[in-house]
């Protein structure tokens, strides 16, 4: 019940129990827990808002359609953010990304080709990042909820339950594919570079320490996640590389 | 009243509870206690009086902690600055600057004034130092209560964070070992009042003929003359170097201790504007000048004994003391506190911050690195960066944040929503490496 929200884990909504009056009432969870309320808010995901141009030049799907360039099929007309999809999205990229830093890569895309500099969208490797209830969180990669083949991970988790990191990896060739942090600070740059590059999930755990950017004085959990990973293989590598900004300007040069 | 804001959340939350009602009263009648001594002029029964009002404020500032921070997660929560008339340039920011206004102008140029709160902080002075209470022994402790009051409650709003908690703990300490307890027990082994973390040019007293005539006979006053000097001309570049300006103002200086703690709750209420700036830049560098042309002056005085200068460098030293010395740093600088923001002085007018801060911007590791593109443009940083900066113009870029005024108190990294600023140290700036 911290920050007064008590949530249902693993649990779907079933049903909403209507009063005599057509009011909500009630709903009943998949877990078949029927819980009284007063209110409902539903919040699964989000999707362009574009009902008021369905009869208008413009072409649609699910959002409006886009060029590499984010011009819409009208020369001259582009569509940006929450509301444009890519009809040729690169690949791994989903065709609508409604995320605060897609949007931002998009309006310097097109400021740049309406500013006299045809400029093509390229979002780069996929990363995202929030903050919810005192926890920030922030995701590198390809972290998927349900894991395709050949995805495999190494996860540690703080016995508060506040901070956790995964890294996920090819379990084929051994690259890594993705970072997805709780409550811990990865830098940008480095798992940007480790993630083009195709690293080695075991040179990135060994060096692990570059891509801390929690502050000064903060725990450093990296010599736990490789214990993770040798409890998980029965191997015994040690961290090498520790927190600190020279070691990253070496290793980015 | 209608809600005209767009938000479904409230615009005007619910800013006390009634238990901090409560703790609001009793630190209030604990600090009435003392504005009664200081109108009355008088101190009857001073112990039970002093301890009484020491207890209520310190009673009621823990209760308002509890209230403000302890029933809810850690976290930092800045909840509602904008909307309380403390914090909020309201009626009782404005009541708050004139009373501390009115208590510096009391203490610098009318002490007879203060006479009660002399009697009423006699017996701790007998206690500590062996002898009687004057104004500035009055001051001191007020400061150092200040400073740890209010720096508990900072303990507490920023217990999520490591960094804030260690360079909380280090002002504390400073200011209690360094700026009270020493300096009196000094004054009780007949030594010299010695406050070892203030150097020239802040302590602008320390570098002059008079400071140096003043010590001699004693080896430790000789001793602090030499470690002062030292301190500026090696220890500040060699310090600075490594870690920045902050070595010395987020975690030792006095004043800079007050305005992380007792100031915290105006931060925000530093100005950010460009012009503000170029204002500063002006100010702080010509009070450097000021105070190395004021010491030099004396101090050739003092080599041709007289005969050039005859009495113009007492009264350059004179006028600087009165306006830089007293109603700049003392008045303005923390009785502006509600009005301008905490850190007024460290940023327009502190010699002492314009050398630390020359070194930190032409030679320093120090910088404010941002994480990749990840800035959300929310504002954050600049609107909690006492300093004045605009932080998220830097983090907006992907820029290096290195700045001569940025005293490395981290709280732009630590209510940063994504984590995106890391105050570190290394030769050259990530952005020119990697360009994004």
């Amino acid at each position: 019940m911290e920050h007064g929200i008590d949530l249902r884990l693993n649990t779907e909504l079933k049903a909403i129990l209507p009063d005599n009056q057509g009011k909500c009432r009630a709903v009943v969870t998949s877990s078949g827990e029927t819980i009284e309320c007063g209110f409902v808010g539903l919040t699964a995901g989000v999707r362009p808002n574009i009902a008021f141009l369905k009869n208008t030049a413009l072409e649609t799907n699910l959002g409006i359609l886009v060029n590499e360039q984010l011009e819409t099929n009208l020369p001259g007309v582009y569509a940006i953010g929450d509301c444009a999809e890519l009809r040729n999205p690169p690949a791994g990229r989903k065709p609508i990304e409604a995320v605060w830093y897609t949007g931002r890569m998009m309006g310097e895309t097109v400021a740049n080709t309406i500013c006299g500099k045809p400029t093509s969208y390229q979002p780069g490797i996929w990363f995202n990042s929030a903050k919810f209830l005192d926890i920030e969180y922030q995701v590198y990669g390809e972290v998927q909820a349900r894991a395709p083949e050949h995805h495999s991970a190494v996860y540690w988790e703080h016995p508060d339950g506040k901070k956790s990191i995964r890294i996920v990896y090819n379990s084929q060739d051994g690259h890594v594919l993705g970072f997805n942090l709780m409550g811990v600070r990865y830098r940008h740059e480095v798992c940007d570079k480790w993630l083009r590059d195709k690293t080695p999930l075991e040179t990135v755990l060994q060096n692990l320490g570059l891509a801390n950017f929690d502050p000064e004085f903060y725990p450093q959990h990296e010599e736990e996640l490789v214990a993770a990973y040798n409890q998980q293989t029965g191997k015994n590598l040690q961290l090498k590389q520790k927190r600190g900004l020279p070691a990253v300007l070496q290793f980015l040069r | 009243m209608q809600d005209e804001s767009l938000s479904i959340a409230t615009p005007a939350p619910v800013l006390t509870t009634g238990k901090q009602k409560l703790a609001v009263a009793l630190a209030g009648i604990g600090i009435l206690l003392l504005l009664i001594v200081w109108a009355a002029g008088t101190a009857i029964a001073p112990v039970p009086v002093f301890l009484t009002a020491l207890g209520l404020t310190s009673a009621g500032v823990w209760v308002f902690v509890q209230e403000e921070y302890l029933k809810y997660p850690e976290g930092i929560k800045n909840n509602g600055v904008w909307f309380r008339s403390l914090t909020a340039r309201g009626i009782w920011g404005w009541l708050v600057g004139v009373v501390i206004t009115g208590f510096y102008i009391c203490l610098y140029w009318w002490p007879q004034y203060l006479s009660g709160l002399i009697q009423l902080f006699d017996p701790l002075s007998q206690l500590l130092r062996g002898t009687a209470a004057n104004q500035w022994f009055v001051y001191g402790t007020l400061y150092t209560a200040a400073v740890l009051l209010m720096g508990i409650k900072f303990l507490y709003k920023y217990r999520s964070n490591p960094y804030q908690r260690l360079r909380t703990f280090s002002v504390m300490f400073f200011q209690l070992g360094f700026a009270f307890l020493i300096p009196g027990l000094l004054m009780r082994l007949q030594q010299p009042e010695i406050y070892f973390t203030y150097f020239w040019p802040l302590s602008y007293y320390q570098g002059t003929p008079m400071a140096h005539q003043g010590y001699a006979g004693s080896d430790l006053g000789t001793f602090f003359f030499f470690f002062g000097l030292a301190m500026f001309f090696i220890g500040t570049p060699i310090l600075t170097y490594f870690f920045g300006k902050r070595w010395y103002c987020s975690w030792v200086c006095g004043c800079g201790g007050l305005a992380e703690t007792a100031g915290d709750p105006f931060r925000h209420l530093s100005d950010k504007s460009l012009k503000a700036w170029k204002i500063e830049r002006w100010m702080i560098y010509t009070v450097f000048v000021l105070v190395v042309a004021m010491t030099v002056l004396l101090w050739i005085n003092v080599a041709t004994n007289r005969s050039v200068l005859h009495g113009f460098s007492q009264m350059f030293y004179k006028s600087y003391s009165f306006l830089i010395g007293s109603a700049f740093s003392g008045v303005v600088g923390v009785g502006f506190y509600p009005l301008l923001g905490s850190r007024v002085w460290c940023r327009f007018g502190c010699p002492m911050a314009a050398w630390l801060g020359i070194w930190q911007k032409t030679t320093s590791k120090f910088r404010i690195t941002v994480n990749g593109g990840q800035c959300i443009s929310c504002g954050n940083c600049s609107t909690f960066c006492e300093m004045g900066i605009d932080v998220r113009a830097y983090a907006q870029k992907g820029q290096d944040v290195v700045r001569a005024s940025c005293v490395g108190c981290g709280v732009c990294s630590a209510v940063c929503p994504r984590g995106v600023l890391r105050l570190e140290g290394a030769d050259g700036a990530v952005a020119q490496r990697f360009p994004a």
